[in-house]
């Protein structure tokens, strides 16, 4: 079992209530750290590309392989998870992740103390909804999407289910990746690419 | 909370993780707005504990988003924890929900209603009622006064100012907040606001408003004028037969939330079908061309127009020769013009014999039998029988729509074919009337000041409209001009759906942009077959919504007096004529931001803009039902104050849950400056004093500069009944407690109504009407009596219990799949085989007849109707009472695109309330521009922008320099309701960033439209400004973005996230700069709904109102909001 998302890029309407029903469900507040991330990407050749995405719980996690403090860790189901107690908010799962998804809030966004946690604002990601994964529901972010352009599922089934979608890579979709980062971590993330279009 | 009992099968308690728990035990325990605090540990991990979650509620919303979608609200101890949405899984009829219909039905919301909680527990909530005691918009002059107190004096008020003024002084504003709600709110039907608002009936009548602020210019326009009508248009007619599809700037992904799928889906089906294209013609490629387009022709704001003129000239090139001659595969139906089309091109006057319809009386016999029309034309006036016949007014040869388009150009002189392959009875006729006429001859409307015109638009009428203009114009090559006007005129590309924007009916010419649309189709033949559609917003096709309750709240309320119908947008100007001698210089009113009248003019009474139902503010004299009384000269008759009439204007606001009052119109600056120098409302008793009230949930712009401030309720915390827009009407319990003294509208007025009878026995009784006939009978009552009606009987409630009800009231609409089969109208067909008769039968014609049915127009109406073509009335609404109908021009009885009617109706609008002006030149309204030539003409003409920013800005010095000058828009994104939600932090972060910060750099959550510390009652507020953290100068502060393209911004030495100040002679605000390719370059995208917080000393709009930037000057013909309308110069601010 491996955990993935699917997008469809040529559904998406860039209109973030994946974004906003994540903050809600896992009760992140107002404030720059959001799990899930939707923009609209302009590339040079005159190119508008939507993209809605939070973690990709990658096969090789480069956050995993760098956690000195072992605060990262992966499920049986694929999840990349993070137990914040033990995060001593090195940073460095920020810097490795290609896609820039750890975020750590300040304390206006994150006011109270987190009992027991070693450090004041740990490290936070997407979870996958492990919450709602456990009990039987789809992730919040797919439950929300009024364009049906999420899906999730294991990895080699949403491969047959949507024989249109490639994996997340480089090559393709380099808006998604940070500038001078490898893509050898096995993004569980499959999309359907949007067509380009012409405009004079 | 409302404690209602949790069903049966329903689990009262939710297993959900650790994490979940620790949230709802912070919220039970919160006394701030702080919620949800994120705890992380050992979630992940998969250990559980059980929180309380109460309830899981199904509820919606009722503010004016242009949707009801679903959502769940999971509540704990009243309070809400968090949202869920729609994930019905079977329709009632059995079947699964899936999403590969484009008529699904999942009710899925969208960021706004998942972003609630953050709306609902905001610090800056309004609790207690104020007062204003200090100036209008003082922040520091708020006392806080006891609810009940403040609603005796705003009774006392009204009842001083509506008996010396009449009820005509009284004005329920269009407002929005509450929209969706008829037994909360507004809308057309609801308490307070809208046409027929039943608060204003009871408390005495009110001064209603014609139509609203986002399409006045669509609805205005309607489709009598050119005849044009829409086929139907729904995602299967898209899916299964549109070729192309042709987004006029639409929005709808982002405004119409419920319908996004229907679209998305749809074209996605449309596209595997090969030929198939989407264009998207915009400034700014708004989220619905990105997702759904193929194509995006980039075209200069406000120049739609000139393009379309463009693409009808290459079509008429492509038909003629310029010797007139018709070319051999001609681009348009010659044949379907010269003999549908009145005033493409130049036509004799004749007279049509149209018939007459059976009258009959009341007993039902027969006292006028009908005679069947004919069609049959003559060109003198008949002296048999001439009712039977109507007159249709001659096209005069340089006013034909054609000649406008080909100007000086010569291949219009050919004449009118008698004989031969193209002729047509029409053209045979014509010709045998006047040998010598001819389709068309250079452009001839008048321009008296010659070529010394500052006019840009009257210089060109000579000017051949060629591709190569409209392309100067637009900025879309020539060849892609060429290629869109034959996507039009070739049947091989049809259907071809269009839809337009709300922006274009926003715009300063959006009344002209109609009718440029209309005129294009009907030429082009673009309609009467499945597909051919002008609309909107489609959505998916689906079966009636099942169980919708019955609620009926048995009521008597009284009529509205007989009353003027304003324009929608000219409450202000009726302000300005109640109180035009308390508005000078002396006492504040400089009228600086309204260049185009001056103080003179508002002291004067000179109604604005002459005038769209202001000059007929006046108090009128009523027979004892109520009604206007009609003087033997055809006018209502006036009350006298001695000689002079009673300026009644507009004296006495409720504002129920709207912006308008400044935000939402154009122009705060200028409303302010009224608000400012008239005295405040003072004694409840001295009926010479504006009032001004708003209900709200938070101190937004309008309630800041009212005299009296109610706190209300929203969603979630007030019962209502709200139709989901995929699925039946429901019943929503209030869930969340309400914070202080809010009340919702129906308890607001249920209050007011007694607070009134108590100083007016004649209101007695009517609070206990308002309830359904029982004191205080609340809603959530009357749901249960029609609850207990619908599960006695047979349907889908049957035998349910209240509780399982509650528990899931939604039923989604059942989609209907079935294949649909492309046809032709009826009027098509037959139009189609008339042209093809022989000459003997083309005088049947069987599209010509007169409907007799009445509308607001009267009497008049049987000569004008197009029936056959449409039966929706004109637009004008309110201004269709004419003191002399009978010199209304006849109807052509075919399609139009040259409509006289459509400069009488202007010129003569109102006319039956103006007997009291003498001079019989004021009356009706002016249809002169500040040269003495027509503001109205009979064809669609293209008037450039820049003429409408001269006048509205004071003169052509006046415009923002030519080195700096941008054309902005205001679109809706999806992140404001209009300017609900403004103070929404889930939201604002999506749309504000710091300066120099990314995107979602915004972080001014809980210093944004606070309240300050809550005072006791009777005391004085401190009361911040709205974007405190600006105020304060912090680096947190957040600015609205504007978006601006990215080469335009490097010649202005602007990078993204630079501050930057955007002004004209309106107005100026601050922003922080998006650069995106998403704009054409010398365009700002500066999106609606911000709130006005002008800075106190230097008056810069820091809030990023786009209407700080807009003129007063409404748009031409429907005198509607011009709110999309503003040039101006942009420049970086250093911090």
């Amino acid at each position: 079992m491996r955990y993935a998302f699917y997008f469809d890029q040529s559904r998406c309407m860039s209109c973030n209530t994946c974004s906003v029903a994540c903050k809600d469900w896992h009760g992140v507040n107002p404030g720059a750290v959001r799990w899930r991330k939707v923009n609209t990407h302009e590339t040079d050749d005159g190119g508008f590309f939507n993209l809605s995405m939070s973690c990709n719980h990658c096969e090789k996690p480069a956050c995993l392989e760098v956690c000195t403090a072992g605060a990262i860790y992966k499920r049986a189901d694929g999840i990349v998870a993070i137990d914040r107690s033990i995060c001593q908010k090195i940073e460095d799962c920020k810097i490795m992740c290609p896609y820039d998804t750890p975020q750590f809030a300040n304390n206006k966004q994150e006011p109270d103390e987190i009992v027991g946690s070693f450090t004041r604002h740990p490290m936070q990601k997407c979870d996958f909804c492990a919450d709602r994964i456990d009990n039987n529901e789809s992730p919040i972010c797919v439950a929300s999407c009024p364009a049906h352009a999420l899906d999730y599922g294991d990895f080699d089934e949403l491969k047959v289910k949507y024989p249109d979608a490639e994996q997340l890579t480089k090559g393709k979709f380099p808006y998604a990746y940070k500038p001078e980062t490898d893509d050898n971590t096995g993004p569980s993330m499959l999309i359907k690419k949007r067509k380009p279009f012409t405009s004079e | 909370m409302k404690s209602f009992d949790l069903l049966s099968n329903f689990k009262s308690k939710l297993s959900i993780t650790r994490r979940g728990f620790l949230q709802g035990a912070l919220v039970v325990g919160a006394s701030s707005a702080v919620i949800g605090c994120a705890k992380f540990d050992e979630e992940t991990s998969g250990k559980k504990v059980e929180v309380p979650i109460d309830a899981i509620v199904y509820g919606s919303t009722g503010h004016n988003c242009g949707a009801r979608c679903i959502t769940k609200a999971h509540v704990s101890n009243g309070r809400i924890i968090k949202f869920t949405t729609d994930d019905t899984a079977t329709y009632t009829d059995g079947k699964d929900v899936s999403a590969d219909s484009e008529n699904c039905t999942q009710s899925r919301a969208c960021a706004k209603c998942r972003g609630y909680k953050h709306r609902l527990y905001h610090p800056g909530r309004l609790k207690y009622a104020l007062k204003q005691t200090k100036k209008r918009g003082d922040l520091s002059g708020f006392v806080r006064m006891s609810y009940d107190t403040a609603l005796k004096e705003v009774a006392r008020k009204h009842k001083a100012i509506t008996d010396k003024y009449g009820p005509e002084s009284f004005h329920s504003l269009y407002a929005c907040g509450t929209i969706a709600s008829s037994w909360q709110g507004g809308g057309y039907t609801g308490i307070w606001t809208g046409m027929n608002g039943i608060g204003g009936r009871y408390i005495g009548g009110q001064l209603s408003y014609t139509d609203d602020y986002s399409f006045h210019q669509k609805s205005f326009f309607g489709n009598r004028y050119t005849g044009y009508t829409s086929e139907t248009f729904n995602a299967p007619v898209v899916a299964q037969h549109v070729k192309n599809l042709v987004l006029w700037g639409s929005n709808i992904l982002s405004t119409v939330n419920e319908k996004a799928y229907s679209w998305i889906r749809s074209v996605e089906k449309m596209k595997e079908r090969s030929g198939t294209k989407v264009y998207f013609i915009g400034p700014e490629f708004v989220d619905t061309g990105v997702t759904l387009a193929d194509e995006w022709i980039k075209i200069k704001p406000y120049t739609d127009v000139a393009l379309m003129m463009g693409m009808l000239y290459h079509m008429i090139e492509n038909t003629f020769e310029t010797t007139g001659e018709i070319k051999a595969n001609p681009m348009l139906d010659v044949k379907y013009l010269d003999t549908m089309v009145y005033g493409f091109f130049a036509s004799p006057a004749y007279w049509i014999h149209v018939g007459v319809k059976e009258v009959k009386d009341k007993d039902g016999n027969v006292t006028t039998a009908e005679v069947k029309a004919t069609g049959e034309i003559v060109f003198a006036e008949p002296s048999l029988n001439p009712e039977q016949y109507n007159k249709v007014d001659a096209v005069p040869a340089g006013k034909a729509l054609a000649s406008y388009i080909m100007g000086n150009g010569d291949c219009l002189g050919g004449t009118y074919d008698e004989t031969g392959a193209n002729a047509t009875y029409m053209s045979a006729k014509f010709i045998s009337a006047n040998p010598s006429i001819t389709r068309g001859a250079t452009c001839d409307y008048p321009v008296t000041a010659g070529t010394g015109t500052t006019y840009m638009y009257k210089r060109d009428f000579a000017t051949p409209k060629t591709p190569a203009w409209a392309s100067a114009i637009t900025g879309i090559s020539e060849a892609k001009i060429k290629e869109l006007a034959e996507v039009y005129a070739k049947p091989e590309n049809h259907p071809v759906a269009s839809t337009w924007a709300g922006g274009q009916t926003k715009q300063a010419e959006g009344v002209i942009t109609f009718f440029a649309m209309h005129s294009m189709m009907l030429i082009s033949k673009v309609w009467g077959e499945t597909g051919n559609v002008f609309d909107r917003a489609f959505g998916g096709s689906r079966k009636g919504a099942e169980g919708n309750l019955p609620v009926n709240i048995p009521r008597e309320i009284p009529d509205n007096p007989g009353s003027p119908v304003i324009g929608c947008t000219q409450w202000l100007s009726g302000i300005k004529f109640a109180f035009g001698d308390k508005l000078t210089v002396e006492n504040g009113y400089t009228g600086e931001f309204v260049p185009d009248h001056t103080v003179t003019d508002v002291n004067d009474r000179n109604a604005y803009f002459d005038d769209s139902g202001v000059k007929s503010l006046v108090k009128w004299k009523r027979d004892d039902k109520g009604k206007l009384i009609t003087d033997a000269n055809g006018f209502y008759e006036w009350d006298k104050d001695g000689t002079n009439p009673i300026y009644s204007g507009v004296r006495f606001i409720l504002n129920a849950g709207g912006n308008i009052l400044i935000n939402q119109h154009m122009n705060p600056n200028d409303s302010r400056q009224v608000y400012e120098s008239l005295p405040l409302s003072g004694d409840p008793d001295d009926a010479e004093t504006l009032c001004l009230v708003s209900l709200d949930n938070f101190l937004s712009p309008s309630p800041r500069w009212c005299d009296y401030v109610f706190p209300a309720t929203t969603n979630w915390e007030q019962e209502d009944i709200l139709g989901i827009s995929l699925g039946n009407t429901i019943y929503v319990p209030a869930v969340s407690t309400a914070p202080g003294e809010s009340k919702a509208p129906y308890d607001f007025t249920n209050e007011l109504l007694k607070a009134y009878a108590e100083i007016d026995p004649r209101k007695s009784g009517l609070a206990t009407d308002f309830t359904g006939g029982v004191a205080d009978k609340s809603l959530e009552r009357h749901t249960k009596d029609a609850f207990t009606i619908a599960s006695s009987k047979e349907g889908i409630l049957q035998g349910k219990t209240w509780d399982e009800y509650l528990k899931n009231p939604f039923l989604p609409r059942v989609p209907n799949d079935s294949e649909i089969t492309k046809s032709k109208s009826k009027l098509r067909i037959k139009i189609d085989n008339y042209i093809d008769l022989s000459d003997g039968d083309r005088i049947v014609t069987p599209f010509i007849k007169v409907d007799t049915s009445t509308d607001s127009s009267k009497n008049h109406n049987q000569s004008v109707n197009l029936v056959g073509l449409s039966n929706a009335g004109y637009g004008d609404m309110g201004g269709g009472e004419f003191s002399n109908p009978e010199t209304a021009p006849d109807s052509p009885a075919r399609f139009t695109v040259y409509s006289p009617m459509f400069v009488w109706r202007y010129e003569n609008r109102y006319s039956k309330f103006h007997g009291y002006l003498a001079n019989s030149a004021d009356r009706g309204m002016k249809n002169k521009d500040s040269e003495g030539d027509p503001l109205v003409y009979p064809i669609p003409m293209y008037f450039n922008y820049e003429d409408y920013f001269m006048d509205a800005y004071g003169g052509v010095d006046k415009l923002p320099p030519a080195e700096n000058r941008f054309l902005l828009t205001t679109t809706h994104d999806r992140y404001r309701v209009h300017s609900s939600q403004a103070e929404n932090p889930y939201l604002r972060e999506l749309t504000h960033r710091t300066v120099g910060g990314d995107l979602y750099s915004g972080d001014d959550w809980n210093e944004y439209a606070l309240l300050g510390a809550e005072p006791a009652e009777g005391n004085k507020y401190s009361i911040p400004r709205l974007n405190k953290a600006i105020a304060d100068k912090k680096l947190n502060a957040t600015y609205s973005e504007i978006w601006m393209n990215d080469s335009d911004a490097d010649k202005k030495g602007i990078r993204d996230g630079d501050l930057v100040e955007v002004s004209n002679v309106i107005g100026t605000v601050h922003c922080v700069a998006r650069l995106s390719k998403r704009c054409v370059t010398g365009f700002l995208g500066l999106h609606q709904g911000c709130w006005y917080d002008p800075d106190p000393e230097t008056g810069v709009d820091v809030g990023g109102n786009c209407n700080t930037l807009m003129a007063s000057r409404p748009s031409r013909v429907d005198h509607g909001n011009a709110q999309q309308s503003a040039m101006v110069s942009i420049k970086r601010v250093v911090v």
